[in-house]
Formats: structure tokens, sequence, C-alpha cells
């Protein structure tokens, strides 16, 4: 993996999703890491110290919310952008107070990302 | 009980019969046969289909470039180039290709997939399919036309919906979802009519993704059908109804 690039750690699984991000992702000069469930959330941004997470919100294990509920009780501060096709307020606002940065609806827009990366990361 | 005991006297008859040693050999000899010739059928049925599986997939990766194309906002003309079929029988896979991709996007790169798809042929295509013999055609056909947003399909789905096999009916409603035009409402709320009760809370969510127009088809749904909403399922209709009040997430 090449030091210079930032990495960005997706937990998502569906192989459709993860392959358009993943493709989304190195376009834009980033490694690809991704796992299929959040059970190991903690674990693996230690691992990895990505320089930022795109979160599913259903998966099997552990769902996205608890965990990033995980990584911000670890003191991780990587910041997250949650993608779901959950569009509740509630699923929301309960997602961000937990320490999501951003919630983005699936199907993803790649302008939507593109604008929400630049909020989150300074430019690469 | 009544087949088993059928054939229990069936056994006892035969027994008593006293069937001849060559009798039994070749009754054995017919039943092991016919074990064979299942065993082979189902083997070569197998194998028939795990290698249609690895051609469309090998298929599949000459056209998902083109979905990168879409992704990079490079030219229409690049990506109508990309997904040109290159043999006999690709428009299937490039349609699937198309389904996949369109399915998870949104924005400039799904309005440049839709126009390809458009001018390709393959919404003309997906409906023909609609009328195809096979039942697996039919529904990935009313799929594509979902995705592809077609709106001239609606009537077609609408008629759809008469269909037996639960599997269309389903997929039918969800293409008529995904393409949005309030004219399939009323075919909504009647469709009700037809499917099981534990598949109304599933209808009335479909109708919600119409928008702020199929607020009142949800709620005609779960007012003809109470018994079919416990509270838990009402709860979350009534967020999704909420949500559509109160604007965006």
């Amino acid at each position: 993996m090449d030091a210079a690039k930032r990495i960005v750690l997706i937990f998502e699984d569906n192989a459709s999703i993860r392959e358009l991000l993943t493709f989304f992702f190195q376009r834009r000069g980033f490694a690809v890491v991704f796992a299929e469930d959040g059970t190991d959330a903690v674990a693996l941004a230690r691992e990895r110290k990505p320089d930022l997470i795109v979160m599913d919100l259903i998966m099997p294990g552990k769902d996205g919310v608890e965990a990033v509920g995980d990584l911000r009780r670890e003191g991780d501060k990587t910041p997250v952008i949650m993608l779901t096709s959950k569009n509740y307020a509630a699923d929301r606002e309960r997602a961000l107070a937990t320490g999501a940065n951003a919630y983005l609806l699936k199907p993803f827009n790649p302008l939507e990302l593109d604008r929400t990366l630049a909020s989150l990361l300074p430019p690469g | 009980m009544s087949s088993t005991g059928g054939l229990l006297h069936g056994l006892i008859i035969l027994l008593e019969a006293r069937p001849s040693l060559s009798v039994i050999v070749l009754a054995s000899l017919g039943l092991f046969w016919l074990v064979v010739a299942l065993s082979a059928y189902m083997l070569l049925f197998r194998f028939y289909h795990s290698t249609r599986a690895r051609y469309r997939a090998s298929r599949a990766l000459l056209y998902r470039p083109a979905v990168e194309l879409a992704l990079m906002e490079e030219s229409q003309e690049r990506i109508e180039s990309a997904l040109r079929p290159r043999r006999w029988g690709d428009a299937d896979v490039i349609q699937d290709v198309l389904s996949e991709a369109m399915r998870h996007l949104q924005g400039p790169p799904f309005d440049a997939l839709r126009t390809a798809a458009l001018r390709l042929g393959l919404v003309a295509r997906a409906q023909r399919a609609l009328q195809a013999r096979a039942l697996h055609q039919r529904e990935r056909a009313m799929e594509a036309l979902g995705f592809l947003r077609v709106a001239e399909a609606v009537p077609s789905l609408i008629r759809a919906l008469s269909e037996e096999r639960m599997e269309l009916k389903l997929g039918a409603l969800r293409a008529l979802a995904a393409i949005g035009d309030p004219a399939a409402l009323p075919a909504f709320v009647a469709a009700a009519e037809t499917l099981p009760p534990p598949l109304l809370p599933r209808l009335a969510s479909l109708a919600l993704e119409f928008g702020p127009p199929g607020r009142d088809a949800a709620r005609e749904i779960v007012n003809r059908h109470p018994r079919s909403f416990p509270p838990g399922v009402v709860a979350d209709l009534l967020q999704a109804l909420a949500q559509d009040d109160g604007g965006t997430a």
C-alpha cells in the first residue's frame, strides 16, 4: 500500500456497493480497506489507522451506530460517514448523536459524497 | 395417513403375491437405473447452471467499465460505446450490469447509465420481455424497467399486477414504486385485496416510496386492513409518514 495514500475503511456487507465505493475512493487517491460487519470496528480502526470511515447502518453482527459508539468511546476521532438506505429522522439523529459526522442515503450520489469528503477532510 | 396406509396395503399384497425372483431382480434393476438417470439429470442441471453463471459473470466483466466511466463522468459516447453488445446474447448481461449498478447509484452517473440504456434499446427489450414465457425473464424485465424509471412501462406493470405468481406481483409493485408515477397508486391500493396479509406492510412501505402522493395510499391500505399492521409495524409507517410531513432526513 502506497504510504502517501489516505486510507478509507469501509464497513459494507453488499458486494456491489463495496465495488462502487472502492472504485470511487481509489479514483480519489484513497487506499481502500473494507469489512463486512461492525463487530471488529475498534480493532480494525486501531490496526489500519484510517483517515476516513464509511459505515453502513444495517450489517450482520454489530450495526453501524453501535460500531460508531464503540469507536467514540475508545477516543477514536476518525471522521465517520454513515451510508444507509434508512431515511428516517430518528435513525439520522441517533447516528449523529452517537458520533457520526455525516449521514448519507443510499443509493449513493457521488456528487454528494464528494461534497461531504471536502467538508470532512483537508484536500489530499 | 391414507397414502401411507395405501402403501402398506400395496406392500402387503405384493408380499402375499410372492413375486418370483426374476421379477424382484428386474424391479430392482429398474429402480437402480431410475436413480442413476435422476442423478445424472441433476448433475447435468447443476453443471449447466453453474457453467452458465460463470459465463455470464465473465461476460459482465466486459461491460463493468461502462459503470466506471459513468462514475468518472466521462462522455455519454464513451459510456454507450462501452455498453455496445460484443456478442449475440450479451444484451441480457448488459441489462443485469446496468440494473445492479443503477440500484445503488443516483445523480449524474445514474442519469448517464439510464440514457445509455434508453439509447441502446434496452428499455424496449425489457418491455417486450414482460410478455416472455419464462418467469425469471418477466421478473428481470420488471426489475430493469423499475431501475430505468421507465414511465411508459407503468400501464404494462399495472397489468402485471394480475399475475398469479406472487414474485411477479411483488416485482411489478417494486418496479412501480421505483418509477414513482402517482398514476399507479390506485393499483397499489387495489393490490392489497389480492396480497396475503403478511405482505401488506411491505405494500404500504412501497406506497410511501412515491413520496407525498403515496401517503394517502399507505393510509388507505392501513385503514382497510388494520389486522395486518401490528403495533410495531404501524409505528414504523407512522414514522415514515411523519418523515414525509416533516421534510427531509
